[in-house]
């Protein structure tokens, strides 16, 4: 049940798991440099380098479980969006909430033409994080109608 | 335009004394150390003459008008800044009233609409004539004023009493204490100190016993002064949809709202006032003008025995009902989740403070560590037996155990802005956290309460969005 997002979504969390490891594979570094020059206590750059792979692992392995659990569900009164892996997460935003639609694409997202769509109410916002550019324009236009709807009621 | 009454310029300097009160920190430090005294008087002589002549310039170029409709502000000759309020955008208004405002028939006045960018009120009029709450068709800051509201509140002094006497405010109080005490340290000479140091431990533990008591009596009567002198005659009123709510000593405080704009109720109790039976209660309004200096809330009533708490205020607000609809709680065999969950992050911070302190040969580290994680350990039970959420077809009613206390919210289920269910993935058989988002002040106020049953969790869903079926909650 639901919309599942585009498949090439994957392609962007690989590409921000290799930032990541990259960031934590660097900070492991400085730390297993700067252990014996500074005398921290010597167990430290172990206990960095498995946090860091596990880490590491754990957001690579999981892009496949967190694709299938990521989704999104629009009816005529409600929104719905699903993210999360380990604790995963039901969101659910009446239409008529809905103060406000933002589109956006970072590099990642505009490299595989994708946007993602931002939902604000009066005190929370919800993303889905990446559509097809038609698919999140038609979305918009679909959310901002409906709330015009439900407001004129 | 108008200009404010000349009396504004001394609350202008109050807020400009406040941004220089260091100078004269230093001045008279500086004095005591050194006995420079006539240089002290320089400095806070010049000091005073500059906050004067900077709040005599505010004031001159602060103008307003009033109409009907909208609220004009401008403020400012080189940086000139115009606001216009329109008065329907108007969430609450707060007039405030000092004891030597009134001879002069002067207020304060705050506006507060449910403008995002900033937690300060939209307009601050410190000083206007009270006819222009006519303008505003507001009623006068003068207790007992409207000649017969529909509806109406007053506190109970005894009530107000154990009220002020079950005021956990002790604690920062206390805190506050310590802090200057240590200052002192700093800011007198260190001979004065080092002997008043060996006297006290010449006289030994039972006078520090004696002081720390002397201590704790002290801020006692600090906060319990301060409770009653914040809710002083407090009223409740209601007019045409409108709450008034009154009170204090020195300055009166009234702030008046819309029902209509009220995102939800809060009951709230710490663990002694629980003992008591007395409850307060308090609104959540989309905007953060009932906000004072303390509490970032609107009371509607600072305490009342529970069993009555809830047909009082039904008499305020219409959507309130006679009986609360029967919660789920959390249940028994899942309430030790909350203390592991309270007792792993204390025990990391404790590890880390252990770490980098390296007291680990210490025996009375050890001690306090476990004592504080029995402690915390508790208050995550405590937290887990509180926790219980249940709904009516208009209503959500949700109690959140916290620190010392426990908090009932009551929400429209209109006013809900969100509802998110959280399924941590080894548990999503049987149990589920339940999030609910509403408005309050700038901001979001969430009301979750954690591991309740799944077959509730998917109850509240189902209520919450019957369009959208969710099979993994089934």
């Amino acid at each position: 049940m639901g919309e599942p997002l585009p498949k090439r979504i994957q392609r962007i969390w690989l590409i921000s798991a290799v930032i990541w490891i990259i960031v934590l594979g660097g900070a492991t570094w400085l730390i297993s440099f700067l252990t014996p020059r500074w005398h921290w206590w010597p167990w430290l750059p172990t206990v960095a380098l498995i946090f860091s792979v596990i880490v590491g692992l754990g957001l690579l392995v999981s892009i496949p479980y967190r694709y299938r659990f990521t989704r999104y569900q629009l009816s005529n009164l409600a929104l719905e969006v699903q993210s999360g892996f380990f604790t995963r997460k039901f969101e659910a935003v009446p239409i008529s909430r809905i103060q406000n639609v933002t589109l956006t694409a970072g590099p990642l997202l505009q490299w595989q033409h994708l946007q993602a769509v931002t939902i604000e109410t009066a005190a929370t916002s919800h993303t889905i994080d990446g559509v097809e550019p038609t698919v999140a324009n038609q979305l918009r236009d679909q959310l901002l109608t409906l709330a015009q709807e439900a407001r004129d009621e | 335009m108008n200009r404010l009454h000349p009396i504004a310029i001394l609350v202008f300097s109050t807020a400009v004394l406040k941004q220089l009160g260091f100078v004269f920190l230093l001045g008279v430090s500086n004095s005591l150390f050194r006995g420079q005294w006539d240089i002290t008087t320089i400095v806070i002589g010049g000091e005073l003459l500059v906050t004067l002549a900077i709040a005599t310039w505010r004031w001159f170029f602060f103008r307003y008008q009033i109409t009907p409709d909208t609220i004009t502000i401008e403020r400012g000759l080189f940086a000139k800044k115009t606001s216009h309020i329109p008065r329907h955008n108007i969430q609450t208004i707060q007039q405030r009233q000092w004891f030597f405002f009134k001879p002069l028939h002067v207020l304060e006045l705050q506006i507060e609409t449910s403008g995002h960018d900033s937690s300060k009120p939209e307009a601050v009029l410190p000083g206007v004539p009270e006819s222009v709450l006519a303008q505003l068709s507001l009623p006068a800051t003068t207790p007992f004023s409207t000649p017969d509201p529909e509806v109406r509140y007053a506190i109970n002094p005894t009530d107000l009493t154990e009220y002020a006497l079950t005021s956990l405010g002790v604690f920062p109080i206390l805190a506050a204490i310590f802090w200057l005490f240590g200052r002192l340290d700093d800011l007198l000479p260190k001979t004065w100190f080092r002997q008043a140091q060996t006297q006290l431990l010449a006289l030994g533990v039972f006078v520090l016993v004696a002081l720390g008591i002397l201590f704790l009596l002290v801020g006692l009567l600090i906060s319990f002064l301060r409770e009653i002198q914040r809710y002083y005659h407090f009223t409740l009123q209601k007019n045409d949809q409108q709450l008034v709510t009154e009170r204090g000593f020195f300055q009166r405080n009234q702030v008046s709202v819309t029902t209509t704009r009220i995102q939800a109720l809060r009951l709230n109790q710490n663990v002694l006032r629980q003992g008591l039976k007395i409850t307060t209660i308090q609104a959540l309004t989309a905007s953060s003008a009932a906000a004072d200096e303390q509490d970032n809330d609107l009371v509607l009533i600072p305490v009342i025995k529970t069993p009555i708490a809830l047909p009082t205020i039904k008499g305020f607000v219409d959507w309130v009902p006679d009986q609360l609809p029967a919660s789920t709680s959390v249940p028994k065999n899942t309430r030790w989740r909350y203390a592991r969950n309270v007792l792993v992050g204390n025990a990391v911070a404790l590890a880390v403070i252990f770490a980098i302190l390296w007291q680990a040969q210490t025996v009375i580290w050890w001690v306090l560590a476990l004592i504080w994680l029995a402690i915390a350990g508790s208050l995550g039970f405590y937290a887990a037996r509180q926790g219980q959420m249940g709904l009516s077809d208009t209503l959500l009613v949700a109690q959140v155990g916290h620190l010392f206390g426990r908090t009932r919210y009551l929400i429209p289920k209109n006013k809900i802005q969100a509802l998110e269910i959280r399924q941590p993935i080894l548990l999503r058989h049987q149990l589920a956290h339940v999030v609910i988002n509403v408005r309050h002040g700038n901001s979001n106020q969430i009301v979750r309460v954690n591991y309740l049953p799944k077959a509730f969790a998917k109850a509240v869903w189902d209520w919450y969005a019957p369009t959208l079926p969710n099979k993994n909650l089934d």
